[in-house]
């Protein structure tokens, strides 16, 4: 069963385009700051768009080092307490979170 | 017997695993996220083959997968440690997959911020502490350029976050924008419409900058 759509409506059937500056002025120090503006409709970008978006081809060495060294949420910490060189207390973070996790009151 | 991985990001789900360069990337059910992983007992050298390896895989998963959050390089772990640690610290792994999810890092540095800094040692005070000149000192040295603030707010509408490292005496400082995917070429608009030498943008990345701060 086919649903009929009706004959008359007050909407039009083609909005008409709205009406937008030619050039963009920079935003920021003569502007209010706007509300973040969604370019695109909302929803999850198609798979061939995301994959294009970021070409691993032109990454430079630096921001490479920078990435993966100094950023990157940090899974397996350990530390070494060490005086003169020498090592003296071992600490195993992961193991110390995880026990403490084990003996602190769960909310 | 132990079972390690290595871990190249969380991921808010899996995708069929792949190889890339020899290494084989699978994934962890960690219920409600995943993690990116390969099997292996011990972390690659730190070269610069094994470091393009691995932000090429983060990369490929980030075109993939809306919502991931890069490992730090050398994440080799219990798989039982990964999965503890993990679920005591769900709601942040939660929370960090929900902020960076449809979204990319742009970085942007400041080339010159370095020369402005002062060279040498300001004259003491007479009558200061040692640790009010430190401090003092301090505050001098780390600080961002004006221009940061001029960039800042220039794509305050496009920007979902921001993280900055103020400068050293060794390292420019540096602004971390979370932004849409789809506002990437407007963003580098913006930027590039400043017309400063002194900017210099790049991305989109892997949102590396946003990852959580897991440890107590």
């Amino acid at each position: 069963m086919s649903r009929r759509k009706p004959r008359h409506s007050t909407v039009p059937a083609v909005k008409p385009p709205r009406s937008r500056p030619v050039s963009t002025p920079l935003p920021g120090r003569r502007e209010a700051p706007r509300p973040p503006v969604q370019a695109l409709p909302p929803g999850p970008a198609p798979r061939q768009e995301l994959a294009s978006i970021m070409p691993p081809a032109e990454t430079s060495l630096a921001e490479v080092i920078d990435n993966l060294l100094n950023r990157g949420v940090v899974l397996n910490a350990d530390l070494i307490l060490a005086l003169a060189d020498v090592d003296l207390i071992y600490v195993r973070l992961s193991a110390l979170l995880c026990a403490a996790d084990r003996i602190l009151p769960r909310p | 017997m132990t079972r390690t991985v290595y871990v190249f990001a969380l991921t808010s789900h899996a995708i069929p695993s792949f190889a890339l360069k020899r290494r084989r990337v699978d994934f962890l059910d960690l219920g409600g996220f995943h993690a990116a992983v390969e099997r292996r007992s011990q972390s690659p050298a730190v070269s610069e083959s094994s470091l393009r390896t691995q932000h090429d895989i983060v990369t490929r998963l980030a075109n993939r997968i809306d919502a991931i959050i890069p490992a730090r390089f050398g994440a080799v772990i219990d798989e039982r440690d990964l999965r503890d640690i993990l679920e005591a610290r769900r709601p942040v792994i939660q929370d960090a997959l929900a902020l960076v999810r449809g979204r990319v890092q742009m970085t942007v540095r400041f080339r010159d911020a370095s020369e402005s800094m002062p060279r040498n040692s300001p004259p003491i005070p007479a009558g200061m502490t040692g640790t009010a000149y430190l401090e003092a000192r301090r505050s001098a040295i780390r600080m961002m350029p004006a221009l940061a603030g001029v960039v800042a707010t220039a794509v305050a509408n496009l920007t979902i976050a921001e993280r900055s490292e103020a400068q050293t005496e060794r390292a420019p400082a540096v602004l971390y924008h979370l932004i849409a995917r789809e506002n990437v070429a407007r963003y580098k608009d913006v930027v590039s419409s400043l017309n400063s030498a002194a900017v210099s943008v790049s991305g989109p990345w892997p949102p590396f900058a946003f990852a959580p701060d897991i440890w107590p």
